[in-house]
C-alpha cells in the first residue's frame, strides 16, 4: 500500500489509487466507451463481483454518472493497458444504502481494474464512426435536445487547422441547413447536455461530402473539425426541471424562433412561439424586469401578426395586454390604432393614434394614420347621412308593411272553429280516465273545466 | 412437373402410413424437389392427427433442403396456426431450420423468431379479477393461465438451443437473439404472476428460466436497453425489459451476476421509466412488479439526495401520473397503501429544489382532490423539515413558495366552486397556512407578506362559497326530509349532484347522511378558516 495515490478531487481520500502494472499513452477523454476488466471485493477480502469471471469486459461511458462517481473520477485518471486498485470509500460507491444483497451498507470498497481500450463516443447514426465526439466540458443534467428543438450553439470548424468558421448560431434541429449547418453537427446535438462543449471529427460524409465547400473553401472529402458549444434549447414540455428562471430562458427561445418566423412570413407560427412565451412567463408583481419585457415584446409582436393574419380583434386584445404591461408603449398604441381602424371603428383608433403622437409628436405613421382616421369618420357620416337622409320614409314605409303583416297573422275565426276550442282545453278527468291515466277520453262523459 | 406432383403424392403415402422412415429416406433422395412441392407440403402434414410424425418428416424437410426456403414456408403458416400443437411442432421444425442459417442472414433469423413472437402476442390474456393476496394462487387453475404457462414452457428449449448456439459469437446475431429471448419476458408472460412466495407459479419457474437465458448472453441489463440503437433487428420491448428488472432486481433472480458498479442514482433514473411503463397496464400482477421495482429502488436511495436535474427526464412526469392512479383508482387496497407510502418516500428523494418543482409541477397534473390534497401535506411535512434547518432553502420561500401556494389556494369558480369536490385540497392547504403562520412569526418565509394577497383570492372567497355551499347543502336536506314526511319511501324525485355523481339510487336515509357529512366538512374548512384569521388578525 506503499504507492496509494488519493486522487478524489475534494483530496478527502475517498478514492485511492494503487497502480499495478503500468499503461500507456493517453488518459480516455470523457464521454468516451471504455472496456476494462475488473474484480470487486469487500474490505474483508469477500468478492462480490468480477467481470473476468464472466469473461466479457465490462463497458460504461465515462464520466456520465451512469458507475460509481469513484470508477468516473479512477478511471479517467488511468491509461491504456494500466492496471491498478482503486480503494472507494461509501461516500464514492454505495454509502449508506449500500446494494444488496452482496455490498452491505457503508462498505468501502475494492476494485482491481485494467483498462482494455476505448472508442470515442460515436454519434453517427449507423455506427460508421463518421461522428466522433469528444467532450471538453461536460454539460449538465440528463435533458438533450430533441428533433425539432430550438437550439443556440457555437460552433468553431477547422480543417486542417485552419478556422473556416466561427460563429453563434439559432435553428430548429432538422432545419440546420437553413443555417448552412453539417449534418454532422446537428446529428450530435441531439446528444448534447445544456452548456456541453464538444470536439466533434466529422467524416466528409456528414459534412461537405464529395462536393466540399466553396464557401468556406473546403476540398471534396474533407474530414472537418468542429468544437461545438450548446448555449441554451428548447426543453420538452414535460421536463419538470426548470424553475422560473429557467423558464424565462426557455421564453426568449420562443421569441427568438418567432422572430425568425415572422421575418419568413410565416405568421400563423409566429404567432404559436410567442403564445408559449406568453405561457412561459408569469405576469405577477414579483414579476423580473427581463420577463416583463419578454412580455410586452410578445404581446406587440403578436399584435403585428394578428393584424398580418387580419384577425384584428386578437390584435387588439394583444395590444391592449402590451398597454397594461406599458402605458407608455408607442407601439401598442399604434397596433392597436390599426386594428381598430381595420375593425371599423375609427373612432377609437383615432384616439389611439392620438395617444401615440402625445407620447411622440415626430411620428409620421401616426400622423398619416390620423388623416385616414379622419377620412374614414368623414366617410363614415356621410354613410350615416345617406342611411338616415330618408329615415323618416322609410319607417314610414316599413310601418305600414308591419300593419299589412300583422292582419295577415291575425287568425281566421272561421276556419279554426273547433280545433282546440274552449271546452278542449282542460276537464276534469272520468272514473275510467283516473284509473288508466294513459287513456283519454275525445268527449267523453267528464265535465270540462275552463282553464 | 411431373416429378414433383409424384414426389408429392409418395410423401402423402407415406404420411398416411405413418411411414417415417421411408419418408425422410425420400426427403433425402429428392432434395432439389422439395422447395417445389413445400407451399402445398407443410399444410397437408398439419392436418394429420397423429402429429408426431409430421413433426418429424418437418423437420427432415428443415434439415435437408435450403433452410431460408423452409424458413419462408413456416413464418407463412405459423402466421395462419390457431392450434398451439401445431404451432410447437413448426417450431421444432423452424428451429431446425434457423440453426441451419449462414451466420449473416440476420434478417432471416429475426423473420423467423418475430414469426413466434407474434404467435404469442395474438394469446388471450388472462382476466383482470382484481384478487387478493391469499387469492392470488387460484390464477394457477385460470385456464388462459394455463395456456400461456403451457405455451413458454414449451417454447423454453427453442429459445434454450438458439442462446447455445450463438452465446460464444460476438457481435449482431448475439443481439438479435438476445432481443427476441427478452421478449418472452414481455406480453403474455408478463400478465401472469411472476413473484416467489408461499407457492411458486409455473410462470415464475419460466421466467427465471428465461432471465438465466438472457444473463449468458450478457449480464449486464443496464446494456440492454441500449441494445436498440446498434442493430435494428427486432426490438426491446419495453414491457419486457421492465419485467426483467422487476425479476432481477426485485426478486432477485440471477442478481448476483448483475455488474456491481452501477451507480444508484442511474439505476433509479433508468428505473422510473421501466415502473411507469407497468403502471401503464391494467393487469394487478404487471402493477405488482411495477410497485415492486420501484419500492427496492427507492431503498437504495438517501432522503434528500437527489438532484433536481433528474427532473429533466419526462419519465417522472409519466412516472407520477401512472402512479397516482394506482393510489386513487386501484380496486386492491394494498396498491393503493403501498403506491402511497411509496409516492412520499419518492417526493422525499429529492433536494429542496427537486422537491419545490415536483409539487409545482405535480399541481398541474393531479385532478384528484384526495391525493391533491396529500401532496399538499407532503409539501408541509417538507416545510417542516427546513423551518428545522439553520438555512432556509429559497425554494421554500419568498417568490418560490407563493408560486406553489398560489396553485394549492385556489378556488376555481370562486364563490362558487363546490367546496366538497375540493375538500380534502381545501383542507390540506388550509392547514399548511395555518401551520406557516405560526410557525414563521419571524417571516423567513415571507408568508406574511402573501396573505394580504390570500384574502381577496381565497380566504374572502372561501367564507361567502361556505355560506352558500351550506345553504344548498340545508335546502337539499330539508327537500328530502318534507318528501320522507309526506310517506314517499321510495324514489325520492330530488336528484343531488355531487362533484359531478348523481347520487339517485342512494335511498333518502342515505343521502340526507351524505348530505350532513357534507356539512360536517363544511364545519372543519369553517373552523380552519377561522382560526387562521384569528391568527392573522393578532
Amino acid at each position: 500500500m506503499t504507492s496509494s495515490v488519493d486522487i478524489s478531487p475534494k483530496g478527502d481520500g475517498g478514492v485511492l489509487k494503487e497502480v499495478i502494472v503500468d499503461g500507456s499513452g493517453d488518459q480516455p477523454p470523457k464521454g468516451c466507451k471504455v472496456q476494462v476488466h475488473y474484480t470487486g471485493t469487500l474490505l474483508d477480502g469477500t468478492q462480490f463481483d468480477s467481470s473476468r469471471d464472466r469473461k466479457t469486459p465490462f463497458e460504461f461511458d465515462l464520466g456520465k454518472g451512469s458507475v460509481i462517481k469513484a470508477w468516473d473520477i479512477g478511471v479517467a485518471t488511468m491509461k491504456k493497458g494500466e492496471r491498478a486498485i482503486l480503494t472507494c470509500a461509501p461516500e464514492y460507491a454505495y454509502g449508506e444504502k449500500g446494494s444488496p444483497p452482496s455490498i452491505p451498507p457503508d462498505s468501502t470498497l475494492k476494485f482491481d481494474v485494467e483498462i482494455i481500450g476505448w472508442k470515442g463516443e460515436d454519434l453517427s447514426p449507423k455506427k460508421d464512426g463518421g461522428i466522433e465526439r469528444f467532450i471538453i466540458e461536460a454539460g449538465q443534467g440528463y435533458a438533450t435536445p430533441n428533433d425539432g428543438a430550438y437550439v443556440g450553439v457555437h460552433l468553431e470548424g477547422t480543417y486542417n487547422g485552419n478556422t473556416f468558421e466561427n460563429r453563434e448560431v439559432f435553428f430548429c434541429l432538422g432545419e440546420g441547413s437553413e443555417e448552412k449547418v453539417i449534418d454532422g453537427v446537428e446529428i450530435a446535438l441531439e446528444k448534447f447536455k445544456m452548456g456541453e462543449k464538444s470536439k466533434l471529427v466529422i467524416k466528409p460524409q456528414y459534412a461537405f461530402g464529395a462536393e466540399g465547400s466553396k464557401e468556406y473553401n473546403i476540398p471534396p472529402d474533407a474530414t472537418l473539425e468542429y468544437i461545438v458549444t450548446l448555449n441554451t434549447f428548447e426543453k420538452m414540455k414535460e421536463s419538470w426541471s426548470m424553475d422560473a428562471d429557467e423558464k424565462v430562458e426557455q421564453a426568449k427561445l420562443y421569441k427568438e424562433k418567432g422572430t425568425k418566423y415572422f421575418k419568413s412570413g410565416k405568421f400563423g407560427l409566429a404567432t404559436k412561439m410567442y403564445k408559449k412565451v406568453l405561457s412561459y412567463v408569469e405576469n405577477k408583481p414579483e414579476c423580473s424586469d427581463e420577463g416583463k419585457n419578454l412580455l410586452l415584446t410578445s404581446n406587440l409582436n403578436l399584435a403585428l401578426c394578428y393584424i398580418k393574419l387580419d384577425d384584428h380583434f386578437e390584435a387588439v386584445n394583444s395590444a391592449t395586454a402590451a398597454i397594461n404591461i406599458d402605458p407608455k408603449s408607442e407601439k401598442a398604441f399604434f397596433r392597436r390604432g390599426l386594428a381598430l381602424l381595420a375593425l371599423g371603428e375609427p373612432e377609437k383608433a383615432t384616439k389611439d393614434f392620438a395617444e401615440v403622437l402625445n407620447l411622440e409628436p415626430n411620428n409620421t405613421a401616426a400622423k398619416t394614420q390620423q388623416l385616414i382616421c379622419t377620412k374614414k369618420l368623414k366617410e363614415q357620416l356621410q354613410r350615416e347621412k345617406k342611411i338616415y337622409a330618408n329615415m323618416f320614409d322609410k319607417f314610414a314605409k316599413t310601418d305600414t308593411q308591419k300593419e299589412e303583416d300583422e292582419k295577415k297573422k291575425q287568425p281566421d275565426v272561421m276556419s279554426s272553429l273547433g280545433e282546440w276550442g274552449k271546452e278542449d282545453r282542460h276537464r276534469e278527468p272520468s272514473e275510467f280516465e283516473k284509473e288508466n291515466p294513459n287513456i283519454l277520453m275525445l268527449n267523453g262523459s267528464g265535465e270540462f273545466k275552463d282553464m | 412437373m411431373e416429378e414433383s406432383n409424384n414426389f408429392l403424392k409418395q410423401i402423402e403415402k407415406y404420411v398416411c402410413e405413418n411411414n417415417v422412415d421411408d419418408a425422410v429416406a425420400l426427403i433425402k433422395n429428392h432434395r432439389n424437389e422439395i422447395s417445389n412441392i413445400l407451399a402445398d407440403v407443410v399444410p397437408f402434414l398439419l392436418t394429420k392427427t397423429d402429429i408426431r410424425c409430421s413433426e418429424q418428416i418437418l423437420i427432415a424437410f428443415a434439415e435437408e433442403c435450403d433452410p431460408e426456403e423452409v424458413l419462408l414456408q413456416l413464418i407463412e403458416d405459423i402466421d395462419r396456426c390457431t392450434e398451439d400443437a401445431k404451432f410447437l411442432v413448426m417450431c421444432q421444425a423452424l428451429l431446425r431450420a434457423l440453426l441451419r442459417l449462414p451466420e449473416k442472414r440476420l434478417n432471416s433469423l429475426g423473420w423467423g423468431l418475430n414469426a413466434v413472437h407474434s404467435y404469442l402476442l395474438k394469446i388471450n390474456l388472462p382476466d383482470n379479477v382484481e384478487l387478493n393476496e391469499d387469492e392470488e394462487i387460484l390464477m394457477d387453475a385460470d385456464t388462459v393461465v394455463e395456456r400461456i404457462s403451457f405455451l413458454c414452457a414449451s417454447l423454453l428449449p427453442f429459445y434454450s438451443a438458439l442462446v447455445d448456439n450463438c452465446k460464444n459469437d460476438g457481435g449482431e446475431r448475439k443481439i438479435v437473439v438476445l432481443k427476441f429471448v427478452l421478449q418472452v419476458l414481455g406480453k403474455p408472460l408478463a400478465f401472469l404472476d411472476l413473484k416467489s412466495g408461499k407457492t411458486t407459479s409455473k410462470a415464475r419457474r419460466i421466467s427465471e428460466r428465461i432471465v438465466e437465458m438472457i444473463f449468458e448472453l450478457n449480464a449486464d441489463i443496464f446494456a440492454i436497453s441500449d441494445l436498440g440503437s446498434g442493430c435494428d433487428i427486432g426490438c426491446v420491448d419495453a414491457l419486457a425489459l421492465s419485467t426483467l428488472f422487476y425479476l432481477v432486481l426485485s426478486e432477485k433472480v440471477e442478481v448476483r451476476k448483475v455488474p456491481k458498479v452501477y451507480d444508484n442514482v442511474y439505476v433509479f433514473q433508468e428505473s422510473v421509466a421501466l415502473a411507469a411503463e407497468l403502471f401503464k397496464y391494467e393487469s394487478q400482477f404487471v402493477q405488482h412488479n411495477g410497485l415492486c421495482l420501484i419500492e427496492v429502488i427507492i431503498d437504495r436511495i438517501r432522503t434528500n439526495s437527489l438532484s433536481y436535474l433528474l427532473l429533466d427526464s419526462e419519465h417522472h412526469n409519466h412516472f407520477c401520473k401512472a402512479l397516482t392512479r394506482i393510489i386513487v383508482y386501484s380496486h386492491l387496497e394494498v396498491y393503493r397503501k403501498k403506491g402511497l407510502d411509496l409516492y412520499r418516500r419518492y417526493l422525499f428523494l429529492f433536494e429542496p429544489k427537486g422537491r419545490y418543482l415536483i409539487v409545482y409541477n405535480l399541481m398541474g397534473i393531479l385532478n384528484h382532490t384526495g391525493i391533491i390534497g396529500y401532496t399538499v401535506t407532503q409539501y408541509k411535512d417538507m416545510m417542516m423539515h427546513e423551518l428545522d434547518k439553520s438555512d432556509l432553502s429559497p425554494y421554500f420561500t419568498k417568490s418560490n413558495l407563493f408560486r406553489v401556494l398560489d396553485r394549492f389556494c385556489l378556488l376555481p369558480n370562486q364563490e362558487e366552486s363546490d367546496l366538497i369536490e375540493l375538500a380534502d385540497q381545501i383542507v390540506a392547504a388550509l392547514n399548511l397556512l395555518r401551520y406557516l403562520i405560526i410557525r414563521d412569526k419571524a417571516n423567513v418565509t415571507g408568508i406574511w407578506d402573501y396573505l394580504k394577497k390570500l384574502e381577496n383570492t381565497y380566504l374572502v372567497p372561501m367564507k361567502t362559497a361556505l355560506t352558500l355551499s351550506r345553504a344548498h347543502y340545508e335546502l337539499k336536506i330539508k327537500d328530502l326530509k318534507d318528501e320522507s314526511g309526506e310517506g314517499d319511501k321510495g324514489d325520492s324525485k330530488v336528484s343531488v349532484t355531487v362533484a359531478g355523481h348523481t347520487l339517485n339510487e342512494l335511498p333518502t336515509n342515505e343521502k340526507i347522511k351524505f348530505l350532513y357529512s357534507a356539512l360536517t366538512t363544511f364545519d372543519v374548512i369553517e373552523n380552519l378558516l377561522c382560526r387562521i384569521n384569528e391568527l392573522i388578525e393578532m
